[in-house]
């Protein structure tokens, strides 16, 4: 895991719709925050967050509004659409199943079997 | 709505690209800073703070765009910049642009104006309200009017008035019903005529089945036709009263006088109401039950055979067409076996309680155009049909030599990464603007052609009305038509351009390496092209040969010049005997008149009356009935209208007075058909008694016989005709028809005529005729044929031309450098010509043999149009065949002479 680019496809877009899950936030406030909660273990270059960000608008599942932030700015806000918040549910219980699976291969005791 | 969401997001995208694009820019600025405060923050010098932020972006420029190609592909962008590419194309090329756009402004052109004249007299339903409810009432097993006897008047004599009235008293399966008919009515006191040709006459019911209500004052209602008739009322259309009467309120009230009765003016009918005739529109209408106070010499209102009206009714809810026929049929017996007409014979009083009535569909209303244009239009639009087709083969050769000339843009734009369905998308919609372009100029062309072509069938005889304003089924023809023509010619081109590997025009360094596919497919496209132009040629030949056979046909007679003036002596009020000698009077003025050469008066003039009789003639074999053509003519009718006579004398009103012997002169066919070898003079038959089927006490005896005339239609064999003696009739009608043969021809004759009619009484209406015109115009339809496919034909030949001479010229080009080996290994200057030459004899020629074989097959379908040749003549498929090949040849000369031109260093040095 030293090379975040190496992120499985789509992982980052569901790491950013788990962020905006909670509460609508400005692209800054999401690179700091997925940072804040992944540790360094998952490092996300700046480069790939804007790209992600309009691929989702562009796809519906976030939409943008323009709103002052914190310091009084104006800011671009994303939140979570309602097909946003069913696509999150969906890839969730996906990637759930499909960690869990990797991980009970990983630990198998090949001798084991 | 989530898609919802992304189209309006999508469109935004579209329209405020600039807007969105600042907004990137500063929400990547809004970044930038946090990140440069955060490294400051840290004790990183500001510069370098913000040096390293950019850096852990990747790059401003670098993002933008990748936040752009994460916003996807946008698919109307694609298809606005795909315009504006197809645009530019377009005026960048301006000669492929106006050759396209007018070849298919041609050829759209030609369908849409048959279409709309189709649309117009078979498709649309009437103005009126639900048409779709509306049935026209008929017998279903009619047969020959011969057959029942009676008299017919009006275009659609279906019905008589004892028959309206039964079924006016029973019509279960309407609502209502209605009936009407036509007359031509005179709308001067005295002198000359001035004639509505479009008058009705109608049902009390006619305007309110058909939910027709008025424009101003009130249309004619039940009240307005009873028994006896009250008021006299008439309703004007909406085009009439304002043609006449400008508009004018003040006109409702007034009097006008029709057929030297007055009637008082009651209201106009509403704005765009013709009548139910396709075909016609109408000025003015009055109710059924005038016709006996127009004319109280022939009433009709009760008289069981004078078939004269058209009935139509309107279907109650729940009443099918079909449910309303039978229900009719069950009712029929009763109804004919109630009305049989007094004259009948056994056999035609048996045939007339056959009858039965049907309902059959009204909503497009009456139409006699239909009737006799129907079969035409359909072939004429399958003519034009060819034409568009020419048209997008030639087309689609001019884009795939356009294409071959794009192979490189085209594998380039492959190359750096565009998908075939995009290039595919591209060039069909470069193709669709080319054929909008044809297909707005062909809607524009349309009611232009149409209009030359009602002219064509209309004549001042016979006026004909035809509404083009175009409807939906127009539109929605023309747009498809367009569609259509776009992947006819557009398609192929389009596939194979994107069918161009990417590499190899690059590698091939300029020369197209694909292209030798197309040259097939271009050659191919030509045959056809040569051979639909043959089948027009065919077409417009055989057409044109018909009508010129008709013109040339010998009618027996010479009507050009001859002028017919109508005279009506009904408003002098005169006795039979009294009227005999007023139309002397009116005969011996004119025959005065310095510039008259000769004057006679016929009952029934040619190419518009029409007379049947039986004869009887006894013979050794016994007394045989046959029919025979009636006509009565005055001492000098033949002389008039330059009929030989044979044998034997003309009338003699000296001789052939009224107590004299009855005598008649009959025409060859009479004689050959029905009188005994040797001399005809003399010879004796009857013709058909007071009733049906017995012939009548008083013999005719023949005392001339003159040369066969044509007197229904230029088409007919010769009929068998009679020509009595005017002169031995006691008491003249009311109505004389006057040939008169002027010495020279002029508007002086007829100014001449006029002045010696009112010398005659002052009292006399009349008016006047060409009696050339009148044969003219029996063959407008033939007219129309030979001018539309003629028309046709040389638009088709022009294109075929055009295409062989492209496909030749291309070739040429492709084979350069072959003929510059050739030129400098010695080959004569000749041979080469030659060499392009056969090239275009063998695509002309294979094209030509496709043709004969689809010109044999189709030509069929024209037989029974044709007059005085076969649909399969040798000769003008020879002909046909020899006109494409020289124009072929023609259009081969130029590229060939070219090709001997050719500089072989150069061109070989280009290789």
């Amino acid at each position: 895991m030293s090379r975040p680019s190496d992120l499985v496809q789509g992982t980052l877009d569901l790491l950013i719709l788990k962020i905006l899950a909670a509460q609508p936030l400005h692209g800054w406030a999401i690179s700091q925050r997925l940072t804040q909660v992944s540790g360094d273990v998952l490092q996300v270059s700046d480069g790939s967050l804007y790209p992600a960000l309009h691929k989702l608008e562009h796809r519906g599942w976030i939409k943008a509004e323009w709103a002052p932030s914190e310091n009084n700015r104006r800011a671009k806000f994303y939140a979570l659409t309602r097909a946003g918040r069913k696509h999150l549910e969906r890839e969730a219980a996906d990637w759930t199943r499909l960690s869990a699976a990797i991980t009970l291969v990983v630990n198998l005791n090949i001798n084991e079997v | 709505m989530r898609w919802l969401d992304i189209v309006r997001m999508r469109i935004r995208s579209l329209f405020r690209r600039r807007r969105s694009e600042d907004e990137l820019i500063e929400e990547l600025q809004f970044h930038l800073e946090h990140q440069i405060a955060l490294h400051v923050a840290k004790g990183v010098p500001p510069d370098e703070a913000r040096t390293i932020a950019l850096r852990q972006i990747g790059g401003l420029e670098s993002q933008r765009e990748q936040c752009r190609d994460a916003r996807g592909v946008n698919v109307i962008d694609h298809l606005i910049r795909d315009i504006r590419g197809g645009a530019r194309l377009l005026v960048r090329q301006p000669s492929v642009s106006v050759v396209a756009v007018v070849s298919l402004a041609l050829g759209i052109g030609a369908n849409a104006t048959i279409f709309q004249l189709l649309d117009a007299v078979r498709l649309r339903p009437l103005p009126v309200e639900s048409p779709k409810e509306l049935a026209i009432v008929d017998i279903a097993n009619r047969g020959n009017p011969g057959e029942v006897g009676g008299n017919y008047a009006g275009r659609y004599a279906a019905f008589t008035s004892p028959l309206w009235n039964g079924l006016r008293n029973r019509h279960e399966p309407f609502s209502g019903v209605l009936a009407w008919s036509h007359a031509t009515m005179d709308l001067s006191a005295q002198g000359e005529s001035h004639f509505v040709e479009n008058g009705l006459y109608v049902s009390g019911s006619y305007f309110p089945t058909l939910g027709i209500g008025a424009a101003a004052g009130r249309v004619l209602g039940p009240a307005d036709d009873a028994e006896p008739c009250p008021a006299r009322s008439v309703v004007l259309s909406h085009a009439f009263w304002t043609r006449q009467y400008a508009g004018a309120a003040g006109a409702i009230g007034t009097t006008l006088t029709l057929d030297g009765k007055p009637f008082t003016i009651v209201g106009v009918a509403a704005q765009g109401f013709h009548g139910v005739e396709v075909g016609r529109s109408f000025d003015l209408a009055i109710p059924l039950c005038a016709q006996s106070i127009i004319n109280p010499l022939g009433p009709r209102l009760t008289n069981r055979s004078m078939w004269w009206l058209g009935i139509m009714g309107r279907l109650k809810p729940g009443w099918t067409r079909e449910a309303a026929s039978a229900n009719l049929a069950a009712a029929s017996s009763a109804l004919f076996a109630a009305t049989i007409p007094p004259e009948a014979s056994a056999d035609q009083a048996a045939r007339y309680r056959s009858f039965t009535l049907a309902a059959t569909p009204g909503a497009s209303g009456f139409s006699q155009l239909r009737v006799r244009y129907d079969a035409s239009l359909w072939l004429l639009l399958g003519v034009a049909g060819l034409v568009l087709l020419i048209a997008c083969a030639n087309l689609a050769n001019l884009l795939l030599a356009r294409m071959s000339a794009r192979e490189r843009e085209m594998a380039v734009r492959l190359a750096i990464g565009a998908s075939r369905p995009r290039l595919i998308q591209q060039l069909l919609i470069e193709s669709l603007m080319l054929a909008a372009a044809g297909t707005v100029a062909a809607a524009v062309l349309a009611p232009m052609l149409g209009r030359i072509v009602i002219g064509l069938i209309s004549s001042s005889v016979d006026p004909t009305f035809i509404d083009l304003r175009p409807d939906w089924r127009v539109i929605g023809f023309l747009a498809s038509l367009g569609g259509l023509a776009t992947l006819l010619f557009g398609l192929t081109p389009a596939l194979r351009a994107a069918r161009v590997p990417p590499g190899s025009v690059i590698q091939g360094g300029g020369r197209g390496v694909v292209a030798g596919a197309p040259v097939r497919l271009r050659r191919a496209l030509v045959v056809s092209q040569v051979a639909l132009s043959l089948v027009l040629l065919v077409a417009g030949l055989l057409f044109t040969q018909s009508l010129r056979n008709l013109i040339r046909t010998d009618m027996g007679f010479t009507p050009e010049g001859i002028v017919e003036a109508d005279v009506d002596m009904r408003a002098l009020d005169l006795s039979g005997p009294e009227r005999s000698v007023m139309r002397d009077a009116i005969v011996r003025n004119l025959r005065e008149l310095p510039d008259v050469a000769s004057v006679a008066t016929v009952a029934s003039v040619p190419f518009v009356g029409n007379w049947w009789r039986s004869v009887y003639v006894t013979g050794p074999g016994g007394t045989t009935r046959a029919m025979g053509r009636f006509n009565r003519v005055s001492p000098g009718y033949f002389e008039t209208v330059g009929t030989p006579l044979v044998i034997g004398r003309d009338f003699d009103a000296a001789i052939d007075t009224p107590s004299a012997p009855r005598v008649a002169v009959v025409n060859q066919t009479f004689v050959r058909k029905y009188l005994e070898e040797g001399t005809p003079i003399g010879a004796e038959f009857r013709p058909e008694g007071a009733r049906n089927g017995e012939p009548g006490a008083t013999p005719f005896r023949v005392i001339g016989v003159v040369k066969d005339t044509k007197h229904g239609s230029l088409r007919e064999e010769f009929d068998p005709i009679v020509y009595v003696a005017e002169s031995q009739l006691a008491e003249s009608s009311s109505y004389l028809n006057i040939f008169i043969r002027p010495r020279t021809p002029g508007p002086a004759v007829t100014d001449g005529i006029r002045s010696a009619l009112t010398r005659s009484s002052s009292r006399l209406a009349f008016h006047f005729h060409d009696v050339g015109e009148i044969t003219l115009e029996s063959i407008a339809q033939d007219r129309l044929l030979a001018l539309l496919c003629g028309a046709f034909a040389v638009v088709g030949a022009v294109l075929a031309t055009v295409g062989v001479y492209g496909v030749i010229a291309y070739s040429v080009a492709r084979r350069r450098s072959e003929i510059g080996v050739r030129l400098a290994l010695g080959a004569r200057r000749a041979s080469i010509v030659r060499l392009v030459i056969s090239e275009a004899a063998g695509v002309v020629g294979i094209g030509a043999v496709v043709g004969m074989a689809l010109a044999a097959i189709t030509a069929r379908l024209a037989g029974a149009k044709l007059y005085g040749l076969d649909a399969f003549d040798p000769a003008t498929l020879f002909l046909a065949t020899a006109l494409l090949f020289t124009s072929g040849l023609v259009a081969a000369y130029l590229p060939a002479i070219r090709a001997s031109r050719t500089n072989p260093t150069v061109a070989l040095r280009q290789d």
